[in-house]
């Protein structure tokens, strides 16, 4: 289930990893900042715990240190550094014995079915459709972004992690699966069924008063 | 019920096959343009450079299925899935969901929706960008210093310990320095073997292998020590 990279970035990463293991901190420091933003990104939509979230986005980049040997570029570098993150994170989550919603079920099929005509009629008047064509774009995207944040963070992790890393770390739905170890006809699965679902709830329990607060 | 399903009359009527499902064979030559497993970034490639194409597989695919004005009305709207491919850049193959999509302001909306939330989601400056904090990659780097220096500590007393030991032994043999009448050396020398004798056994009687054994047990226990003492001083 693992993506080989293209040859350049193999190079590249080879590169890397072999200055890292031989000890180079700049490069180590550097192969930091390149995947903070994937591992932050995973940990924070997994981990509430904003005490614990960022020790253990060090601890997964400690754990990328003592195991950079071992890695045998079979996968991408950050598909690899993405899996540890996420069971490192997962790991956190049953220590402390976290309540972990995974894969709840979004309910409804609403993502699925054809929409009837009075349905999309109440899309229509909704505070997204409204707010969508108001003037004060500015304001209101911030808003609107919020709004969706809230919204995002009601998604089970795994729907929020998807989502994340399709749209914030451009990820395809291969290395997704390979991060989350789950088979990319899912991966799609859930993408789709938690966008749906997002912009349900958006059309939903939003009023106007709310973007326009 | 899903877009697919069989018994969905909404599907059989936009998608006579389903949306993503090949068209029965009709006899003759199969023709690729009408080839539903061929929607795939390759064709789609086909289709921008040359926009005519499109008006073509329309054309066949009323041909082949003919369609007729009733599968255009507005009633029926594309799924959610569609909805989400369109919104992503995808293309249209379908001539029904085509010429739906053109004259139904209901889809058209969702549509765009669909495009301002992925807009939204794409936008790195209203994402939710919990970052870590500009001095992350300092603080990873002090704590593999940190277990670097751990290790080293671990490491290194094996060689001083062996230097000091070995120093130790040759300093009390070659010295005599003395201690009740015989030197320490000879002290220690009768001390063990009355001590190995009481235990069973004479020192002559240990073969060499049996010593380096006891040597290396001694230098693992103490290795051993130091690697625990390292451990708890990292937590």
């Amino acid at each position: 289930m693992t993506e080989p990279s293209s040859p350049d970035t193999t190079a590249a990463e080879r590169a890397l990893v072999a200055r890292c293991i031989a000890g180079d901190e700049a490069a180590f420091s550097k192969l930091v900042a390149t995947y903070q933003r994937l591992v932050g990104h995973i940990v924070f939509k997994l981990v509430k715990d904003e005490q614990a979230r960022e020790e253990l986005c060090q601890d997964i980049f400690v754990k990328v240190y003592r195991n950079l040997g071992t890695f045998r570029f079979e996968s991408k570098l950050s598909t690899w550094i993405g899996r540890i993150a996420y069971h490192q994170s997962l790991n956190f989550l049953k220590r402390k014995k976290a309540p972990v919603v995974l894969y709840e079920d979004l309910g409804g099929g609403e993502g699925d079915d054809r929409r009837s005509g009075e349905e999309t009629a109440a899309a229509l008047a909704s505070p997204l459709a409204a707010a969508v064509a108001q003037p004060d774009q500015e304001l209101q995207r911030t808003q609107l972004a919020g709004l969706l944040q809230r919204e995002i963070d009601h998604l089970p992790e795994v729907f929020r992690t998807i989502l994340t890393l399709y749209h914030h770390q451009d990820l395809s739905y291969k290395e997704i699966g390979d991060i989350l170890q789950l088979p990319e006809g899912t991966v799609k699965s859930y993408l789709f069924r938690a966008r749906a679902k997002l912009r349900e709830r958006l059309l939903k329990h939003h009023t106007q008063e709310e973007i326009y607060r | 019920m899903s877009p697919t399903d069989p018994n969905d009359p909404n599907t059989e009527r936009l998608h006579p096959q389903g949306p993503h499902e090949r068209p029965p064979e009709t006899g003759g030559e199969p023709n690729p343009l009408l080839d539903a497993e061929r929607t795939d970034p390759e064709l789609e490639a086909l289709l921008r450079d040359d926009p005519h194409l499109l008006d073509e597989i329309a054309k066949l695919q009323k041909l082949e299925f003919g369609y007729d004005d009733k599968i255009l009305q507005h009633d029926l709207h594309l799924t959610e899935d569609e909805l989400q491919h369109l919104a992503e850049g995808g293309l249209v193959h379908d001539l029904s969901v085509r010429e739906h999509l053109k004259s139904c302001h209901t889809c058209q909306t969702s549509l765009q929706q669909y495009r301002d939330l992925f807009e939204l989601l794409n936008d790195p400056t209203t994402a939710d960008e919990e970052q870590l904090p500009t001095q992350f990659g300092a603080a990873v780097l002090s704590k593999v210093r940190k277990i670097r220096r751990a290790e080293r500590r671990r490491r290194s007393p094996i060689i001083p310990v062996t230097a000091v030991l070995v120093a130790l032994a040759s300093a009390v043999g070659y010295l005599g320095i003395a201690a009740g009448g015989a030197t320490v050396w000879e002290v220690l020398e009768r001390g063990s073997t009355d001590l190995a004798t009481r235990l069973g056994w004479t020192l002559s009687s240990m073969p060499t292998g049996l010593w380096a054994a006891v040597v290396l047990a001694v230098y693992f226990l103490i290795d051993l020590l130091i690697q625990r003492q390292t451990e708890k001083a990292r937590k």
